[in-house]
């Protein structure tokens, strides 16, 4: 499909979406912008082997399913399950920190992604390891450390408290804002906050599997298994967070305290299939269109997002081989419109985003040139960036 | 008298074995070389009456500089070369990932080399028995533009094969290359194989076999090809072991029956859906055609050419993951491989790896348990072996305890 057919049938869709939200709603709602995005290969090479290599970014392999922390240098720090690597702004990758021993563990199907924070206000590189929050030191000569920052390792738990007493169980998710505070996503089911040397927790109802929005000391979300992640938002006092088995994403108002869903419809009651409605049946499905009514994600929500460049919040299920966002109270697709998985051009660079084919895949950061990263640990595996060749070069 | 003079052959051997398996003292090979406490990716070989063991020296990430090391170590267990020997020095770069075998009265060490500062390049040195370096400057295996890595290297007795894995022109995939060496230190043309990623290769006394692993998350798998002392491939390469994630293995030759490959199953996840794990073995017939299962879709029970299981994952569970070394034996294979410890909230993080052995008759473990070759509270990783040909080996490890220190050590295992 050419890119102007595809704009053309993304146009009428849109259309169609908007004018009566109707039964045909179709599945696939491309953005307006989707013909414009191409995709590089950024780093890691699926034909090199599981053996970590340094060189051009490109032709490294031992990536697998990895994050992205794009820095203020332009280097791009990539955390992969054997530790810690640096693409520089040559595009060359060499290893920082090797022991992944010091790391959040991670198997080789979860994603990393989440555990890497850049803190604008000490310039400092903050990770997440086990049972603690790291700091990275790097050295001229040497290897990096990560030293302890909060939490001990070895010792998980929920306390409370002063950064060295407070304990942590796993670290899922980091986000730092420009003031330096910290916000954790612990064993998916607590909300920690650092600041000022003190750890809180702002959510009190863990466990609950459900999906009530309101006061966050309230609020009840159901993160199940190693999905779901936090983010940071349009400010300093707003995050996202993938709530993985309510099959949405809710908005986090740290300001007045409060969550709400931003996108994913509700699941259906329990009726049998065949007695669903067109729109019932769009539940679990990765479906576009209108965020709370109509669009609905794969196997949950697995991860989100913010773009900063585009004012849009990248999110989606771990199944749905494409990429979407939440834009204008809309989710509609960007890379991966059309996919066939047998004859997308796997290590080229400048590849239409009708043809990329990434499974089990991830937004995992944004740069502040509007790049977006995107990883997966189905096949070819390693770390790309998405941009709008309308609006930046690569 | 038979058992007497063995006894005599193993009597260095301190720690008492299991089975037929006896385990020797940990020998450290260099306590205070210039790598700061950074030693790492060993290998070995025997030749002339002694083993050479090489490794990375130092940090080899940004900022590195890491050097290839070799120490010789007597067939008694003698560390012969306590200061090491740096095999090419050079001004700028790292070297990495070295490998070594020996042939023609000489060893031949191999490793990737970043000294230009933008992607690796093969190259190569050889090591005379009494430990002296006979190259002053490296031998170019591969050094064309773009990446050149991941080199290993056999002998037919006479010269040597190195295979590596390149990418070529402005192609995004990389291919299989082999080009000999010979003893007189001179390279030959490359030849393209087909074998890669990752690829390794092993001499049956007729042939070279070429092994690569895929690198493929859901669907990896080893895969084997012939190739003849030129490296001449005799086809394309064809699976030997699948089900694997992520293939690493290792290879070695069996005499009269072809080679023996060793690689894991699945890792652990919090899902179950890669079943259990394992470390299994295959066997490639001197035909180069696989002897044993390729496929095996989701076994719930442990499986013959199993030699060993992931259990169930809780307090106590053990998963065998990662690489392995095995190594012909005079009467039987010897496979050392790592076992993980399971910890975490998922029970999926690995917290402490041991290596553990096995002798191997065929693809069936003689020692089902299998047998500690290093199991201390630091994590012992990245096995490799040589046979004296007379029943004893050098097993060679990283050690490392936290905080990026690793060090490089040895342990002599006599088979009975």
């Amino acid at each position: 499909m050419s890119r102007m057919a595809l704009l053309l049938l993304g146009a009428l869709w849109l259309h169609a979406a908007r004018a009566g939200e109707g039964e045909d709603m179709p599945k696939i709602i491309p953005d307006p912008s989707a013909s414009d995005w191409v995709v590089d290969r950024f780093a890691g090479n699926s034909t090199a082997g599981p053996e970590l290599l340094q060189g051009p970014a490109r032709e490294v392999g031992g990536l697998g399913r990895c994050g992205a922390c794009p820095m203020p240098d332009g280097s791009v720090v990539i955390p992969f399950a054997g530790g810690l690597a640096e693409v520089d702004p040559a595009g060359t990758l060499r290893v920082l920190l090797e022991d992944g021993d010091m790391l959040q563990g991670t198997t080789a199907q979860v994603c990393a992604h989440a555990g890497v924070a850049y803190s604008p206000k000490d310039k400092q590189l903050y990770l997440a390891g086990r049972n603690c929050l790291r700091r990275l030191v790097v050295s001229p000569d040497a290897p990096a450390r990560a030293e302890v920052v909060a939490g001990t390792p070895g010792k998980p738990g929920f306390d409370d408290g002063p950064l060295a007493a407070a304990t942590f169980t796993r670290i899922d998710s980091l986000v730092i804002n420009s003031r330096g505070t910290m916000f954790i996503l612990d064993h998916n089911e607590r909300i920690r906050r650092i600041e000022d040397g003190q750890v809180t927790t702002l959510n009190a109802k863990v466990r609950s599997g459900k999906r009530t929005d309101g006061p966050l000391a309230a609020a009840t979300f159901a993160l199940i298994g190693l999905g779901g992640n936090l983010c940071g938002g349009d400010d300093d006092d707003t995050l996202y967070l993938s709530d993985h088995w309510n099959f949405c994403v809710r908005r986090i108002d740290l300001r007045k305290g409060e969550v709400t869903t931003v996108a994913g419809m509700p699941k259906p009651p329990g009726v049998k299939p065949d007695a669903q409605t067109p729109q019932q049946k769009r539940f679990n499905a990765n479906c576009d269109g209108p965020a709370l009514t109509w669009a609905s994600f794969n196997s949950g929500c697995a991860y989100v997002c913010w773009d900063p460049v585009h004012r849009a919040l990248w999110c989606g299920g771990p199944d749905e081989n494409r990429f979407r966002w939440l834009k204008d109270g809309e989710l509609r697709t960007v890379i991966g419109a059309k996919p066939d998985q047998h004859k997308w051009p796997k290590d080229a660079i400048g590849v239409p985003t009708e043809k990329v084919y990434l499974s089990w895949n991830a937004v995992v950061a944004t740069d502040a040139k509007g790049g977006v990263y995107l990883s997966c640990s189905g096949e070819p595996n390693g770390l790309w960036r998405a941009y709008n060749a309308k609006e930046v070069k690569p | 008298m038979r058992h007497l003079l063995l006894l005599l052959v193993f009597a260095p051997l301190a720690i008492g074995g299991e089975g037929g398996i006896d385990v020797g003292e940990e020998l450290p090979l260099l306590a205070d070389g210039p790598g700061k406490g950074i030693q790492a990716t060993p290998d070995v070989a025997f030749g002339d009456g002694a083993y050479l063991v090489v490794w990375r020296e130092g940090w080899h990430g940004k900022g590195g500089s890491a050097r290839i090391y070799a120490a010789r170590v007597s067939a008694d267990g003698k560390v012969l070369d306590p200061k090491g020997i740096e095999v090419s020095p050079c001004k700028d770069g790292v070297q990495e990932q070295p490998r070594v075998a020996f042939g023609g009265g000489v060893f031949l060490v191999v490793w990737q080399d970043l000294r230009n500062g933008k992607d690796c390049d093969v190259l190569a040195a050889r090591v005379s028995p009494e430990g002296k370096v006979l190259d002053a400057e490296p031998i170019a295996v591969a050094a064309d533009p773009r990446t050149q890595a991941l080199p290993a290297v056999a002998s037919d007795g006479q010269g040597f094969l190195v295979v590596w894995q390149g990418l070529v022109g402005d192609e995004a995939a990389y291919r299989g290359f082999a080009a000999p060496v010979s003893a007189g230190g001179k390279a030959g043309a490359a030849i393209e194989t087909g074998a890669t990623p990752q690829p390794k290769v092993a001499w049956n006394g007729k042939n070279y076999l070429a092994v690569c692993g895929g690198a493929g998350f859901w669907a990896g798998e080893v895969r084997s090809v012939l190739l003849g002392a030129d490296g001449k491939p005799a086809g394309k390469p064809i699976p030997v072991l699948g089900g694997t994630k992520a293939a690493v293995f290792s290879l070695s030759v069996v005499p009269d029956r072809g080679w023996l490959v060793v690689s894991h199953r699945s890792p652990p996840d919090p899902w179950g859906w890669g079943g259990p794990g394992a470390m299994r073995a295959a066997v490639v017939g001197p035909d180069g055609r696989p002897a044993s299962p390729v496929k095996e879709e989701y076994p719930q029970a442990r499986l013959p050419h199993w030699l060993d299981f992931g259990r169930e994952k809780g307090k106590g569970a053990t998963w065998p993951w990662g690489p392995s070394a095995s190594a012909w034996a005079g009467k039987h294979s010897l496979v050392v491989w790592q076992r993980h410890h399971l910890g975490g909230e998922k029970w999926t993080n690995f917290e402490n790896c041991n290596l553990i052995a096995a002798r191997v008759d065929g693809v069936t473990s003689l020692d089902p348990a299998g047998v500690p070759v290093a199991a201390s509270d630091a994590n012992e990783r990245r096995p490799a072996l040589a046979a004296d040909g007379t029943g004893g080996l050098l097993c060679v490890y990283e050690r490392s305890s936290g905080e990026g220190v690793s060090r490089v050590a040895a342990r002599r295992i006599g088979v009975r």
